[in-house]
C-alpha cells in the first residue's frame, strides 16, 4: 500500500491515498511527500528495520531515509536538487515485506517561482574559497544566527514560536541554532524536554521513538524554513552534565537517521552536538555525512573549536566556535580565538557559534554584541550567530528553563533587547556589497578591524575607545589617487554620515572626527575598475620593459609593487627579484587627453629563476609601528601581517626594521619577529621532488622589545622552528635554530638546513617557535629565507 | 489698567478685562494669575523697571515678582500656600506710573480638591531631619529625577514633550531637571538650537527678552506639574563661566540676575525647585544664590549642580556660603564603572558631613551615554545612593538630556540616540521598580547601615565638619564598592543590595546582628523585572544572631529585604 501527499502535508492529519500518484509534479528545492503502509507488523519497527526510498533521474540518484510514523507508516521527503523527471522506490532491511519494497513512482519538477532564498537558490554548501557558505546556485549566503537551544520544547508555546519567528525574520536572521535531542542544563528525560506531543524517546537508549514528539517539531522545522530561516539542528547536548553520549553510538545513529530522514528535505545545517568532542561523536559525525544524501555543511558545537573536538577533520565541513560568556573580557578574548581558527589550514569556514549571549547573567549588552559581530565579521568569519538571555531556554514566567538559573528574563523580554536589532542593520548593510569576496586587511587600519578587496572597497570598525574621545583614525595603503566615496555608519542606529569622497596622494588618510564617541563603522567604497591588462610574464633576476596602450594617454602607477617603473608614455620597465616571483599586480591611472582620469588593474606575473623554489625577505610586512627599542632606536611594530604568509596564534605578527631606517613610514627592510605561539606559514611552491636534496638558507639573530617590556626580549635557551610542511600538513622536515640572547644590538646568524624531497607535491615553510608557547618572550627574528635545490 | 484670568490662562491668548475682579476663587497651591497694562511706555520695559505685587491674608504677605510679557503688559503668577481671603496690590520701582502702582484686588482661596500629589501637600521643603524632601503639609517626597537639561527646545516637539512626560510618569518619576532659558551646555551661545517655537530665549546681548519663547516654555513647565512631576529649573549652564557672569557682556547690566527674577516671576508659582547654575564654579554664585532666595517668596529648594571633576563634584561645596543651598546635590561622572567608587565616596562623604543636609546625586552615568553605562549600572547608582542615605536619585539617558531628533544632536554628539529610542532604556522601568519598592516602607527613615551585611563595602559615613579628599581616603582605605549595602530601621525593616557579578557566584552575603525578639521574614527582589521570591521566616544563627540567606537565584543583582513580622 503506497499513499502520497505532495505539498499537501497537514500535521496530524492522515491522508491515505490508495493508489499511485504519477505524473504529480513538484518545485524544485520544494518537499515532495509519499508515504508507506506496512501490513506487516513489528514489535518495534523503529529499530527492527530500516527503510530508504531511492530518487532516481537519468544516473544520478539520491537514496533518501523514510521515518516511521507510528503504526505501520512510513514516509519519506525529498527536495529535488534539480528539475525534470524523477521516479522514486522504496527499498526496506526487511526484503520479505512487499509494502515496503519496490512500489515504484514517477513525478515530475518544474522550477520553483515563489521567493524564499531557500527554495530559490537551494541547500547551502561551502564556497570555493573555503570562506563562507553560499546556496547550490552560488548565491552567497550570509549567516546570522540566532540561538534557541530549547525552542522545541513546549514552554515556548506555537504562537511564541510564531511571534519570536517574524522578529528575528524582520530583524534579518538567516538561521537558528536549535537542538532536537538532549537538551543542556537539564537532566535527560525531564518534563521540561516535552513539546506538545510529549519526549522525543521513551528510553535512556532512543529504542522507542514517539512520533507524535517529531510531528509538533516539524511544524516549527517547517515554520521557520517557509520564513526563509535556516534551521541548524543540534542532535543533542554532549557536556557531562546533560551528555546525550548516554544513549550510546547506535542510540544517537539511529536518532540522526531520524532527523536526517524527518528533516533532511529542508535546508538545514547539521549540528552533530552541542559541547560535544571525542572519537564517539565523530564517529556519529561520520555516519551523518553518510547517510545525508545532500552532504549538506555540518560540524560540532564545541566547548572550544568544532574542529578541534573531532578526531578526524573530514567529519565535519566548517569550525564552529565557542569563546566564552561574560562581559567585555569575553567579547573582545573571542577576536583572537576566532583569528587563529581562521588562520588553520587547509581553510574551513569559521564563525562563532556561541559568545557571551545579550544579557545572560547580566552581562554582554548591546555594546559587546556589535563589537563581537563587527570584530568577527571583518577578521574573516563565514557569519556569526547571536544569542540572548531568555530564548536559547525558551525561558517563560515561572520556569526559566534550567536547572541552574542564569538569569530570569523570559524568551519575551530577550527578544527585544536591542543587540539583535544591530546585528541586524550590521548584516543589512554588508549584503550591500560584496562581503563574500571580503579578506581581514588588519594594517589597513591599526586599532580597528578592517577587511575588504584588495583595490577595491573596504569596511572598518573602529571598536570604542576612551571616553570623551571624538578624534578620528588613520586608513592605510589607499591606492593613491583612487577616489573612493566613504561614509561613516552608525552601527546602533544604522544611520549614515556622509564623508564624500576621499582620495590621497600618500595613500594614507586621517579620517574626520567621529560623530560621537562610541564605535563606528566607516565604509569606503571604490570604483569598479572593471578587467585586468594583463602582459606577457617577467622572470627574477632579468630586465623586462613593455607597452601600455593607448597611445597618447597619460599613464601613472597608482599602487603595486616598487620593481616596476611606469612612464608617462606608457613604457613600462624593471627587474624583477626572487621575492616577486607569482602574481604583481598594480592600479594603474590613464588619462586620456580631455578627460578625467580612469585607473585599470595591470597584472603581470612572475617566474622565479632556476634552482631558486622560493624566497621571502619579508619587505611585503605591514604593520603599526609602536615604538622604537630604547637602546638601539630600532624600529619595532605589530599589528602587522607578511603578503603571501598566513598567521595562526593568540597574538599578532611583530617586526623589526633591520635598516634601522626611523622615520620612514613604510620601512622596507623587515626581519619578522617571533612571539609567543605565533605562527607563520609561507605559500605553497614546487620544491618537493623526490629524491631530491633543498637546502633552506635564512639570516636569524635575538629579537629586540619594545620600550617598556624588557622581559620581552629573546634570552638564551629561546628557540625557533623552521618546518618543511607537505600538503596534508604533516611535516616532511624541521629545523630548530636557537639564536642567543639579545644584547642590546642587532646581529643576524646566516644558518642553514637541508631536507630531501618525497614526491607527495608541493610543500610550504611554517616558522614558529620551538620553546614554551606562553613564554612572555620573542623566541627569535628570521629574514631572508631562501629554498633552492641542491644539484 | 488691571486684567485678570483666574485659571483660565490660555496660551499666547490674552483676555484683557477692564475691570477690576472681586469675590474670584482659586484653590490652595494652584496658580492664580493676573495681569496689567502700563499705557506709559519704556525702550526696554524688561530692563527699565521691577514690577512686584504684594499678596496679604492678615499680617502675612507674600511680595511676587511680575514677569514682563512683551508692549505694556506684565503679569503676576500666586500660588496661594494657604486657604482663606485675599487681597494683592502692584507696585512698581516707578513710582510714576498709575498703572502699575496700587490696583488693590480681592479674591478667595479654597482648598484643592483635586488628586495632583504636587498641588494637594504642596511645595517641597527640607524634613525637620534634614535627610529628605516633604510636601509643604509634611508628606514625604521620594525624589526620583530625570534629566532633560534641553527640554525646552524644539527639537522634542510638543507632542512629544507630552509623550515623554507620559512615559516618566508611568515609570513612577516626579522630577524632571530642566534649564529654564539658560544657555545651554555644549552648545556656542545663542546657537540655533536653543530656540523653540517661540523663538531664541533672548537677543544677542542678554538685555532684549523674548516672551514668546517664554509663553511656549510656560505650556512645558505647566505639563510636567500637571503631571505630578516637579520641575527642577536650572538657570543656565556654565562651565564655561564667561557665559553667565558679567564678563562677557562688558560690565554692563547682571543679565543673569534678571533672567532669575524672571524665572522666579514665571515659574515660582509652580512646585519647582530652583537649580541656580548647571556646572559653574565662580565667586560671583554666592551673591546670585542669595539673590534667588530673597527674590523667592516661597522659599523653593535651592541647590547648585556642580562641575563634577574629581574635586568639585558637590554642589554645597561650590558655593562659599553653604547655608544659601538647601540640599547637596552631586555630580559624579561619566566614567562607566569607575565612577562607582567615586560615586559611593562622594556621597557617603556627604552625607555625613555636619550639619546634615539632604543629599541627591544629580547627575552620573547616563544610561548610554557616550554609548556607555548600561542599565547594570542604572541600578547600581540607584540602590548605593538610596541605601547610603540620599533623599533620591537623579536618572539621565544618552539622548534626552540633550533631546537629540533622528538627525539633529543637542549637543557635540555624545551620542547620536534620537529621544524616543532613549526613553525605552531599561533603567528608567527599573529605577522606577526600585522607587515602588521603597515606598512600600517608611523609607525616609531609613538610615545606612553597613554593619548589618558581611561583607559590604567601604563607606565614608564618620561624621566630619571639613570637606576632605575623598578620592585620596577611599584609595588609602582600599575601598571596595563592589560588596553589599544595607539600609533601613532597625528592629523593623532591613534592605540589603547585593552588587551582580559576571563570576557565577550565588553565594548570598550574611545578615549580621539581627535585634533580639524581632521576628523577620525575608524576600529577594529582583531589581531588573520586580520579581519577588519569598524566603520565609528568618532564622537566626547564634551567637551573633546571623542570618544566612540560600543561594542566590541567578548571579546578577538582587535587593534582599527582611521585615518584621508584625
Amino acid at each position: 500500500m503506497i499513499t502520497s501527499k505532495v505539498k499537501a502535508w497537514i500535521l496530524g492529519v492522515c491522508i491515505l491515498m490508495p493508489t499511485v500518484v504519477s505524473g504529480a509534479e513538484v518545485a524544485q528545492w520544494n518537499v515532495f511527500e509519499t508515504s508507506f503502509e506496512s501490513a506487516k507488523t513489528y514489535t518495534n519497527a523503529f529499530v527492527e528495520i530500516e527503510v530508504d526510498v531511492v530518487f532516481k533521474q537519468g544516473e544520478t540518484q539520491w537514496k533518501v531515509p523514510a521515518f516511521w510514523c507510528g503504526g505501520g507508516k512510513w514516509t519519506v521527503r525529498f527536495a529535488p536538487p534539480v528539475q525534470g523527471e524523477f521516479t522514486c522506490r522504496v527499498e526496506c532491511s526487511d526484503k520479505a515485506n512487499p509494502d515496503l519494497n519496490g512500489h515504484e513512482q514517477a513525478f515530475r519538477v518544474a522550477a520553483y517561482t515563489g521567493d524564499n532564498p531557500l527554495l530559490k537558490h537551494g541547500f547551502l554548501k561551502v564556497s570555493s574559497d573555503k570562506r563562507h557558505f553560499e546556496h547550490a546556485d552560488g548565491t552567497p549566503f550570509f549567516w546570522l544566527g540566532d540561538t534557541w537551544w530549547k525552542g522545541l520544547c513546549k514552554r515556548l508555546t506555537w504562537e511564541g514560536f510564531q511571534e519570536l519567528t517574524a522578529d528575528r525574520k524582520t530583524k534579518g536572521f538567516s538561521l537558528v541554532q536549535i537542538v532536537c535531542g538532549p537538551y543542556p542544563d537539564e537532566d535527560l528525560f525531564e518534563t521540561r524536554w516535552e513539546n506538545e506531543g510529549g519526549k522525543p524517546y521513551e528510553t535512556k537508549d532512543f529504542s522507542v521513538v514517539n512520533p507524535e514528539y517529531f510531528k509538533y517539531s516539524d511544524r516549527r522545522i517547517k515554520h521557520l524554513v517557509d520564513n526563509g530561516i535556516v534551521p541548524a539542528i543540534v542532535g543533542g547536548w554532549g557536556r557531562g552534565d546533560c551528555d546525550g553520549m548516554k544513549a550510546g553510538v547506535p542510540g544517537l545513529k539511529r536518532h540522526w537517521r531520524n532527523v536526517i530522514a524527518r528533516y533532511g528535505a529542508y535546508p538545514t545545517v547539521w549540528i552533530i552536538g552541542g559541547e560535544s568532542q571525542g572519537p564517539q561523536w565523530t564517529e556519529v559525525a561520520k555516519y551523518v555525512q553518510a547517510t545525508d544524501p545532500y552532504h549538506r555543511p555540518s560540524t560540532i558545537h564545541p566547548e572550544q573549536s568544532g574542529r578541534s573536538s573531532v578526531t578526524d577533520e573530514s567529519a565535519i565541513n566548517f569550525d564552529m566556535l565557542q569563546t566564552g560568556h561574560g562581559d567585555w573580557d569575553a567579547g573582545r578574548g573571542a577576536i583572537p580565538k576566532m583569528q587563529a581558527a581562521y588562520g588553520r589550514n587547509p581553510p574551513m569556514p569559521v564563525l562563532i557559534g556561541e559568545y557571551c549571549y545579550e544579557g545572560h547573567m547580566q552581562t554582554a549588552a548591546q555594546d559587546v554584541q556589535r563589537y563581537v559581530f563587527w570584530a568577527s565579521m571583518l577578521s574573516g568569519s563565514a557569519g556569526l550567530t547571536y544569542g540572548a538571555a531568555g530564548i536559547w531556554h525558551a525561558s517563560v514566567e515561572g520556569d526559566p528553563g534550567t536547572v541552574n538559573v542564569y538569569d530570569l528574563t523570559t524568551w519575551k523580554q530577550g527578544m527585544n533587547y536591542p543587540g539583535s536589532t544591530q546585528l541586524g542593520l550590521g548584516k543589512k548593510l554588508l549584503e550591500q556589497f560584496p562581503w563574500a569576496r571580503f579578506e581581514p586587511h588588519p594594517e589597513w587600519a591599526p586599532g580597528c578591524f578592517a577587511a575588504g578587496i584588495p583595490g577595491g572597497m573596504r569596511v572598518i570598525y573602529l571598536p570604542r575607545r576612551n571616553i570623551y574621545n571624538w578624534s578620528g583614525f588613520s586608513v592605510n595603503k589607499l591606492q593613491p589617487g583612487v577616489p573612493y566615496s566613504a561614509f561613516y555608519f552608525d552601527p546602533v542606529t544604522g544611520r549614515r554620515f556622509d564623508l564624500g569622497v576621499v582620495s590621497t596622494a600618500s595613500g594614507s588618510w586621517n579620517t574626520p572626527n567621529v560623530p560621537s564617541p562610541q564605535d563606528w563603522v566607516l565604509v569606503m567604497e571604490a570604483p569598479d575598475l572593471g578587467a585586468p591588462v594583463i602582459l606577457p610574464g617577467a622572470k627574477a633576476g632579468q630586465a623586462y620593459s613593455d607597452r601600455l596602450l593607448p597611445e597618447g594617454a597619460a599613464f601613472a602607477k597608482v599602487d603595486g609593487g616598487a620593481w616596476l617603473t611606469i612612464q608617462p608614455d606608457g613604457r613600462v620597465s624593471g627587474t624583477p627579484d626572487e621575492t616577486d616571483v607569482g602574481g604583481n599586480s598594480w592600479i594603474v591611472s590613464v588619462t586620456k587627453p580631455g578627460a578625467p582620469p580612469t585607473f585599470i588593474p595591470l597584472q603581470i606575473p612572475v617566474a622565479g629563476s632556476p634552482g631558486i623554489h622560493f624566497a621571502e625577505n619579508f619587505s611585503r610586512y605591514s604593520g603599526n609601528q609602536n615604538g622604537t627599542q630604547y637602546q638601539s632606536g630600532l624600529k619595532v611594530a605589530y599589528h602587522g601581517n607578511v603578503a603571501g604568509w598566513t598567521h595562526a596564534g593568540t597574538g599578532t605578527i611583530h617586526a623589526v626594521d633591520r635598516a634601522n631606517s626611523a622615520g620612514q613610514l613604510n620601512p622596507p627592510n623587515w626581519a619578522v619577529m617571533i612571539w609567543q605561539d605565533n605562527v607563520i606559514t609561507s605559500r605553497s611552491f614546487a620544491a618537493n621532488a623526490a629524491g631530491h636534496a633543498y637546502c633552506v638558507n635564512f639570516e636569524a639573530g635575538a629579537a629586540v622589545y619594545a620600550d617598556t617590556h624588557p622581559d620581552q626580549a629573546t634570552r638564551s635557551g629561546d628557540a625557533l622552528l623552521i618546518e618543511v610542511l607537505r600538503g596534508d600538513n604533516s611535516v616532511l622536515a624541521r629545523h630548530i635554530h636557537e639564536p642567543g640572547a639579545w644584547t642590546g644590538k642587532m646581529a643576524f646568524v646566516a644558518a642553514t638546513f637541508e631536507y630531501k624531497g618525497d614526491g607527495s607535491g608541493d610543500i610550504r615553510l611554517r616558522i614558529g617557535p620551538s620553546g614554551t608557547l606562553t613564554s612572555g618572550r620573542f623566541q627569535g627574528a628570521i629574514d631572508n629565507v631562501i629554498v633552492r635545490e641542491l644539484k | 489698567m488691571i486684567t485678570s484670568k483666574v485659571k483660565a490662562w490660555i496660551l499666547g491668548v490674552c483676555i484683557l478685562m477692564p475691570t477690576v475682579v472681586s469675590g474670584a476663587e482659586v484653590a490652595q497651591w494652584n496658580v492664580f494669575e493676573t495681569s496689567f497694562e502700563s499705557a506709559k511706555t519704556y525702550t526696554n520695559a524688561f530692563v527699565e523697571i521691577e514690577v512686584d505685587v504684594v499678596f496679604k491674608q492678615g499680617e502675612t504677605q507674600w511680595k511676587v515678582p511680575a514677569f514682563w510679557c512683551g508692549g505694556g503688559k506684565w503679569t503676576v503668577r500666586f500660588a496661594p500656600p494657604v486657604q482663606g481671603e485675599f487681597t494683592c496690590r502692584v507696585e512698581c520701582s516707578d513710582k510714576a506710573n498709575p498703572d502699575l502702582n496700587g490696583h488693590e484686588q480681592a479674591f478667595r482661596v479654597a482648598a484643592y480638591t483635586g488628586d495632583n500629589p504636587l498641588l494637594k501637600h504642596g511645595f517641597l521643603k527640607v524634613s525637620a531631619d534634614k535627610r529628605h524632601f516633604e510636601h509643604a503639609d509634611g508628606t514625604p517626597f521620594f525624589w526620583l529625577g530625570d534629566t532633560w537639561w534641553k527640554g525646552l527646545c524644539d527639537r522634542i516637539t510638543w507632542e512629544g514633550f507630552q509623550q515623554l512626560t507620559a512615559d516618566r510618569k508611568a515609570k513612577g518619576f516626579n522630577v524632571v531637571q530642566i534649564i529654564g532659558g539658560g544657555p545651554y551646555p555644549d552648545e556656542p551661545l545663542f546657537d540655533d538650537r536653543w530656540k523653540n517655537e517661540g523663538g531664541m530665549p533672548y537677543a544677542k546681548d542678554f538685555e532684549r527678552l523674548n516672551p514668546a519663547y517664554f509663553d511656549y516654555a510656560d505650556r512645558r513647565i505647566r505639563h510636567l506639574v500637571d503631571n505630578g512631576m516637579v520641575p527642577a529649573m536650572v538657570g543656565g549652564w556654565g562651565w564655561n563661566t564667561s557665559c553667565i557672569s558679567n564678563e562677557t557682556i562688558g560690565g554692563r547690566e547682571r543679565w543673569f540676575f534678571r533672567h532669575w527674577r524672571y524665572l522666579i516671576a514665571r515659574y515660582g508659582a509652580y512646585p519647582v525647585v530652583w537649580i541656580v547654575a548647571g556646572e559653574m564654579r565662580h565667586p560671583y554664585l554666592n551673591e546670585l544664590t542669595k539673590y534667588v532666595r530673597d527674590n523667592d517668596p516661597y522659599k523653593h529648594l535651592i541647590a547648585m549642580h556642580p562641575p563634577g571633576v574629581p574635586e568639585m563634584q558637590s554642589g554645597r561645596k561650590v558655593v562659599l556660603n553653604e547655608a544659601l543651598v538647601d540640599f547637596d546635590f552631586l555630580q559624579t561622572a561619566h566614567n562607566e564603572w569607575a565612577s562607582a567608587p567615586i560615586t559611593v565616596s562622594q556621597v557617603t562623604m556627604s552625607y555625613s558631613k555636619t550639619p546634615p543636609m539632604p543629599v541627591v546625586n544629580g547627575e552620573v552615568t547616563y544610561e548610554w551615554h557616550k554609548n556607555q553605562s548600561r542599565h547594570d549600572l542604572q541600578r547600581f547608582m540607584f540602590w548605593t545612593c538610596l541605601l547610603n542615605g540620599a533623599a533620591g536619585h537623579t536618572y539621565g539617558a544618552g539622548g534626552i538630556w540633550q533631546m537629540n531628533t533622528e538627525t539633529v544632536h543637542g549637543s557635540t554628539a555624545y551620542e547620536t540616540i534620537p529621544w524616543h529610542v532613549a526613553m525605552h532604556y531599561p533603567g528608567s522601568a527599573q529605577l522606577g521598580l526600585g522607587k515602588k519598592l521603597l515606598e512600600e516602607y517608611p523609607w525616609w527613615r531609613f538610615e545606612p547601615h553597613p554593619e548589618w551585611v558581611e561583607p559590604h563595602s567601604t563607606t565614608l559615613l564618620e561624621p566630619h565638619a571639613g570637606w576632605y579628599d575623598n578620592h585620596q581616603k577611599w584609595a588609602e582605605l582600599k575601598g571596595r564598592w563592589d560588596l553589599p549595602y544595607a539600609a533601613g530601621i532597625a528592629g523593623e525593616v532591613r534592605f540589603i543590595y547585593i552588587p551582580g557579578n559576571n563570576d557565577y557566584q550565588l553565594t548570598a552575603p550574611s545578615v549580621m546582628n539581627l535585634e533580639p525578639g524581632v521576628n523577620y521574614r525575608a524576600f529577594l527582589f529582583d531589581p531588573i523585572w520586580g520579581k519577588r521570591i519569598d524566603l520565609g521566616p528568618v532564622t537566626k544563627i547564634k551567637p551573633a544572631d546571623e542570618y544566612h540567606p540560600p543561594q542566590l537565584p541567578s548571579p546578577q543583582d538582587w535587593v534582599l529585604v527582611l521585615e518584621k513580622v508584625k
